[in-house]
């Protein structure tokens, strides 16, 4: 049909670039994300696709855009439901803001759904909205802790035996007669896996269900007197860096001085790749200590959730493919073999032949297999949830309550009353 | 007798010129609207299918859509015409003026033309629209109106008072640090008496061809609280312990003030020595014989001479202070920063406007109070130092 406004399009058609079709009659699906190795990860996923079902070949075309940039531009797009790619990486802090376009996202419950009774639950419900899942997890990315087995010997202690955090005390006070300049551990100032983890056993979170803030609560205040009462014994600094995972952290651990790093499972990455050598054959990887028996061991933490946009070029076929990449057994082989994450499909978790092979990288650096941790702590994952009032709790906690109350010594309850007051002036 | 007649004939064709730009203006709005037109006349059609009943002033019963189209190219065409007319009027009127083309008072503005249409194009709008948001609630769904609750919150938060003190901290440190030294350093690599004053003017200046990113990383490297950062190597040589310089107020605002001294001396320094080349020998010559030492030429003839470019550094070095983001950023790996330490306004602004769902009408609000007190702050230095307000003799 004849238009108007075509008319007036006419001179922006003539500028823009004609799009060309594939020859093989490839179906084109285009991605977005914001992490380098991700999109490595998909085009190697790609690869594998075609080869698996040569009937029906994808062209992926990753794009790999800054952080803020490509989150940015994903709201906007699904928000005018025009010009958003077929796949996209989304960030477990931006999740919330990406699922409020839910409408446009492709439900991936019943695709996931073969693979269900593998797969950790507390890393969908993360990604879920209404019972419905719209991401598809990359990692678990479950606590873990790691503990330099022949440090912790020196003092007279076996890693196996610490069960929970008292007994982690305990093996602090002892290593510190034993070896004087060493420390148990870190206490974090710029961010809070270790105390997400230690509010996650105790059954609370950071906000309640009406996403009200929930920060002068007795559970955080115990979380923070626990970790004080380390500064205290002097069995622990407060993290230069203000948390391991940068590098003035790694140059901490680096130097050998650390009898244990609590840090998601990924942080193996970190290990290989930029602490290197000094550590290697030393650390060991062993589930979280708990406050008593029977608390969940481990949190997941960080990560990425992959969508599907519901009106791309074939949603059905990405909605597959990613399937294919991320949740089924040989895509998440990749993911360990490639990225050495914890893949969220525990299928493979107890196959040796994948996860124990003497020439994976990780396996090799660690004493041990690092996936022992995990097996017997499988059921015990839980999760702290990402919301829309996330950004501004996570950001007083990081800026002002942990260096209030562990480098500049304020009362807990002063400090932690004033957070609340703070946070909620800031949710307006 | 000439130039009268002169100005006369102008002031005759005046009118000539503002029914002219009045013309081009309506044109170009009009031709703008055509788009609206388009799309309106697009949903009637999809609407009615039959466009003589809504347009039944304009169209006759029975006609069709390709009626419309001529209907639409027909206004169009008219509304060129009118640009076009608008358009002939100026060109008439500096055809009838010529000496415009070559009036000193009025090439400037056609020099700066370019740049001021794309500002008014791509600058006005946003900064309106800025203007707007700030009195909006600004979501994904649509602009709500809430009047002045951002600006309620904005000064009852206590980081955006964190954010001020810590901007104008450094921005009064960087202004008294960056004016006189880079002034004293360029006066002494201009003195005869150096040596090798190339060098010197090198080695200040190739900090200013460095990455604020690389730089900032390095500085934050270097004030790392490890026992063998840099900085803490150089406590040690003192004798002194080392501390964890970015987990307190005063050293992390000295590693952000040393990182802008660091940076930006080279650069202040090649305006001063500009502005010491442009100051006759023959003044030096004469206090020469006068026999003046070095100290009275730099106090009687430099310093006076050189204000300026004072002037300028100043101002440049005011609306930088204010602006740091970048620097803060780097050296705390991050826009947050152990009690906000490091939040500089527009940090904080980021921080809502970016970092946080939802926030954008606040982040145009924070925007917005930024650039007022930049600009009151500047207006009053200018004044001060007598560049505006005050008559020159």
């Amino acid at each position: 049909m004849k238009r108007l406004f075509a008319m007036l399009l006419v001179l922006s058609m003539l500028l823009g670039v004609a799009t060309v079709a594939s020859a093989e009659g490839a179906t084109k699906l285009t991605m977005w994300t914001f992490i380098a190795q991700h999109q490595e990860f998909f085009e190697k996923a790609a690869e594998r696709w075609n080869a698996a079902n040569p009937d029906r070949p994808i062209e992926i075309e990753v794009t790999t855009l800054g952080y803020d940039d490509m989150h940015n531009k994903l709201k906007v797009a699904l928000q005018a439901d025009e010009g958003a790619p077929d796949i996209c990486d989304v960030e477990l802090g931006q999740f919330p803001n990406v699922l409020a376009y839910s409408d446009k996202l492709v439900d991936l419950t019943e695709a996931m759904s073969p693979y269900m009774a593998d797969l950790v639950k507390a890393r969908l419900e993360i990604y879920a909205k209404d019972g419905k899942y719209y991401g598809a997890p990359l990692h678990v990315g479950a606590m873990v802790s790691f503990y330099d087995k022949g440090l912790l010997e020196e003092a007279g202690v076996n890693y196996e035996d610490i069960k929970t955090w008292d007994d982690w005390y305990d093996a602090g006070v002892k290593l510190k007669e034993a070896v004087p300049d060493a420390w148990m551990g870190t206490v974090e100032t710029s961010t809070q896996w270790v105390a997400s983890l230690m509010l996650a056993q105790q059954g609370v979170d950071w906000q309640d269900d009406d996403l009200n803030a929930t920060i002068n609560t007795p559970e955080l205040a115990k979380v923070i007197d626990t970790q004080k009462s380390w500064l205290e014994a002097g069995i622990c600094e407060t993290c230069p860096g203000g948390q391991p995972d940068t590098e003035e952290g790694k140059a901490y651990i680096a130097n050998n001085k650390i009898a244990s790093v609590i840090m998601p499972f990924w942080f193996m990455s970190r290990f290989t790749d930029e602490i290197g050598e000094s550590c290697k054959d030393r650390y060991v990887v062993a589930p979280c200590p708990v406050f008593e028996e029977g608390q969940m061991h481990s949190i997941g933490q960080g990560g990425t959730g992959t969508v599907i946009y519901a009106n791309g070029t074939n949603p059905d076929l990405a909605a597959e493919f990613l399937i294919f990449a991320k949740i089924a057994p040989e895509g998440v082989q990749q993911i360990w073999e490639v990225l050495g994450f914890d893949p969220c499909n525990t299928a493979i978790w107890d196959d040796d032949s994948i996860m124990k092979t003497d020439d994976n990288k990780f396996n090799q650096y660690f004493i041990g297999y690092p996936i022992d941790a995990l097996i017997p702590i499988k059921d015990e994952i839980g999760y702290i949830r990402s919301t829309s009032v996330s950004p501004t709790i996570n950001n007083y906690l990081g800026t002002t309550l942990w260096n209030e109350v562990y480098v500049d010594g304020v009362d807990t309850a002063e400090a932690l009353e004033e957070a609340q007051d703070a946070i909620e002036s800031d949710l307006f | 007798m000439q130039a009268v007649k002169r100005k006369k004939k102008g002031r005759r064709a005046l009118f000539l010129l503002i029914i002219g730009v009045l013309v081009l203006v309506l044109g170009i709005a009009a031709l703008v609207s055509l788009q609206g037109k388009a799309l309106r006349y697009d949903a009637a059609y999809d609407e009615h299918g039959d466009l003589s009943a809504f347009f039944f002033d304009q169209l006759e019963e029975g006609q069709s859509y390709s009626a419309l189209q001529n209907l639409w190219l027909t206004i169009a065409r008219q509304r060129l015409w009118i640009t076009l007319a608008g358009l002939a009027m100026i060109v008439i009127y500096v055809a009838l003026n010529r000496e415009l083309l070559y009036d000193t008072k009025i090439a400037p503005f056609v020099f700066i033309a370019p740049f001021v249409i794309t500002f008014l194009l791509f600058f006005t709008y946003p900064l309106i629209n800025t203007i707007l948001m700030s009195f909006q609630k600004v979501t994904g769904a649509g602009n709500e109106w809430i009047g002045l609750e951002n600006y309620k919150n904005l000064f009852g938060n206590k980081n955006f008072h964190t954010a001020v003190k810590n901007s104008l901290i450094y921005m009064v440190l960087t202004c008294a640090i960056l004016i006189p030294i880079p002034m004293l350093l360029a006066y002494m690599t201009e003195s005869k008496l150096t040596k090798m004053g190339g060098v010197f003017k090198s080695v200040a200046y190739v900090p200013v061809l460095c990455s604020v990113v690389v730089a900032g990383i390095i500085f934050r490297m270097m004030f790392s609280e490890l026992d063998g950062a840099m900085m803490n190597e150089v406590r040690g040589l003192f004798g002194m312990e080392p501390i964890a310089w970015l987990k307190s107020a005063s050293g992390s605002m000295f590693a952000m003030v040393l990182l802008c001294f660091w940076r930006w001396t080279g650069m202040n320094m090649l305006y001063y020595m500009a502005g010491l080349k442009a100051i006759p020998s023959e003044l030096y010559e004469a206090a020469d014989l006068d026999g003046c030492n070095s100290w009275q030429k730099f106090t009687k003839i430099s310093l006076p001479l050189l204000k300026p470019t004072a002037i300028y550094v100043l101002t440049i070095s005011i609306y930088a202070g204010l602006s740091m983001f970048t620097e803060s950023y780097m050296i705390f790996g991050g826009n947050n920063s152990p009690k906000n330490y490091g939040l500089t306004i527009v940090g904080y602004l980021y921080r809502y406007g970016f970092e946080q769902v939802d926030r954008f009408g606040f982040a145009s609000a924070v925007g917005l109070v930024l650039l007022v007190g930049a600009m009151i702050i500047t207006v009053l230095q200018l004044w001060a130092t007598g560049v505006i307000g005050k008559k020159e003799d």
